[in-house]
């Protein structure tokens, strides 16, 4: 049974790490503005040639940096707490992996969030573009991207809490893998058919492809949204079940592997 | 008197380290192809109706670009290195100085870049058809601008972190990205607002990079691009050598112990 005032704790702290740490702020919206600015020109600059393909190209770039952020806010965290030694202090509580993964989970819709409007707010700004114009579709896909971010940095904590500092790297890189096959920069269909085949097990790119679609109906918005929805759910437990294997594991070897 | 001993002593000591870390490698060869793969799709996507010269454009100067990226990276990653495992002190209480430590760093980084560019032209091949010796005699004095900026604004990162310390670690990843967005390696200097178009156009990398797309577009070519690369390229590697002398001469002043946590 999860401690509701556990939960709390661990959001506190968190928190507490992130705002008293400048650079870590600057670094959190330094990456998604350069994205978008990046993409916001290049594209504006394509467009010179015939392609009109600057405003999907920003929104999916916004909405990928949601998910970025979703991701790294809870491996982030792993590490931290790998760095600092906290591990074994922080588990030889009553506190459970469970509690610490909802915490995390907490921490990153709202890190998740505030990454989202600063980088809307930065097109608005660049690019005369919002978010807003993609209307109520806009609330399920964010939700939907959120849950994928977790699903993400749950797994690549498993991994942290399994295997160490040895594979810190992974956390960095995890999320940016599925960017390629997910179609977040382009649509699927430029990708190789094993690439797309990928894809279409994720539900990154339906979501995408919402956006992209000038010409969609109700029905297919809603039939994309389910299958994504479901699909995000699935890889959300999968992630969750996996940590909880991971770590009952490395608690059964000693916690004390995971210290230097 | 530069010692070559000492320089090839010094190479040495980061070859190993660099082969050595498999991670490291790994951040070396991964964030290069994730870049090119996902920014060559996305050109594939956006210039299907702008044409092959706009997609050759795109990807010669990414390819090009994480020469840049590498080059200086390399030589920042290396004053880090010796930052974070507290061996400044160790190291310059040797006869060793600072310029031969930033000549063994120009030589890695040439050598990391060389591996890096061959590499990302092997992918732009498989998975673009895009040939970067397409660019002809023109890939010479393109690689060694690009070569040139690199290690220069590596430089000025190295005299942060050997002045500021730790704290200026951030720097070793930020830096070079900001000359990402206006140094015109992924779009030219003029879609960018007014005040961003001013620096690029005062800095080398734009004019490098304009050379790229002119000859990809069949754009008229322009000698004094290439000349004002290798004048402001030269200005800055020289700018940026002599501020980590000075500033590294300040922190000897100050005593290398200011630098260890």
């Amino acid at each position: 049974m999860a401690a509701s005032y556990r939960v709390h704790a661990i959001v506190k702290r968190y928190l507490y790490h992130l705002t008293n740490d400048r650079w870590d702020v600057a670094e959190a919206l330094y990456w998604p503005f350069l994205d978008i600015a990046v993409y916001g020109y290049l594209s504006a600059w394509v467009s010179r040639g015939g392609t009109p393909a600057s405003t999907p190209v920003i929104a999916t770039v916004i909405l990928w940096q949601s998910l970025v952020q979703a991701n790294f806010a809870i491996s982030k965290n792993a590490i931290v707490e790998l760095y600092t030694a906290g591990v074994v202090p922080l588990f030889s509580t009553p506190l459970t992996i469970r509690e610490w993964a909802f915490a995390c989970m907490i921490l990153s819709t709202g890190i998740a969030f505030g990454a989202t409007l600063f980088c809307n707010t930065v097109a608005i700004l660049m690019f005369s573009y919002s978010l807003t114009a993609i209307g109520w579709k806009l609330i399920p896909i964010v939700l939907n991207l959120f849950g994928a971010g977790m699903a993400v940095g749950i797994a690549a904590t498993s991994l942290l809490f399994y295997f160490g500092h040895r594979v810190r790297t992974l956390a960095y890189i995890l999320g940016w893998i599925f960017s390629l096959v997910s179609g977040a920069y382009y649509p699927v269909d430029v990708l190789p058919g094993w690439m797309q085949l990928i894809a279409r097990c994720l539900p990154l790119s339906y979501l995408f492809e919402i956006i992209r679609s000038d010409e969609i109906s109700t029905q297919q918005v809603v039939i994309k949204l389910s299958i994504a929805t479901v699909l995000t759910i699935c890889y959300l437990t999968l992630a969750i079940k996996l940590l909880e294997y991971l770590f009952s594991r490395t608690l059964r070897n000693g916690l004390v592997r995971l210290s230097y | 008197m530069v010692d070559k001993n000492r320089i090839y002593a010094l190479t040495t000591r980061y070859i190993y380290q660099l082969s050595h870390d498999r991670w490291h490698l790994a951040d070396m060869f991964y964030w290069p192809f994730f870049d090119l793969t996902a920014m060559g799709y996305m050109a594939t996507w956006v210039s299907r109706d702008a044409g092959s010269s706009w997609l050759s454009s795109i990807i010669g100067c990414m390819v090009l670009w994480q020469l840049v990226v590498q080059t200086n990276f390399v030589v920042s990653k290396n004053a880090l290195l010796e930052l974070i495992s507290a061996n400044v002190l160790n190291l310059f209480t040797t006869p060793i100085q600072i310029r031969e430590w930033l000549t063994a760093c120009f030589i890695l980084s040439a050598i990391a870049g060389c591996t890096v560019l061959l590499f990302c032209s092997l992918i732009a091949k498989a998975l673009f058809g895009y040939n970067l010796l397409s660019l002809g005699w023109l890939l010479v004095p393109v690689v060694i601008n690009l070569y040139l900026s690199g290690i220069a604004l590596g430089t000025f990162v190295t005299a942060l972190l050997f002045y500021y310390g730790i704290r200026a670690q951030t720097a070793t990843y930020i830096l070079g990205w900001i000359f990402g967005l206006i140094g015109g390696s992924y779009y030219p200097a003029d879609v960018l607002p007014l005040p961003f178009w001013l620096i690029a156009r005062s800095i080398p990398l734009s004019y490098a990079f304009d050379v790229v797309r002119y000859h990809h577009l069949g754009t008229t070519f322009i000698w004094h691009n290439l000349l004002a690369a290798a004048i402001l390229n030269t200005l800055y590697l020289l700018l940026a050598t002599s501020l980590v002398r000075r500033l590294f001469s300040r922190t000897l002043r100050y005593g290398l112990a200011r630098l260890t946590y």
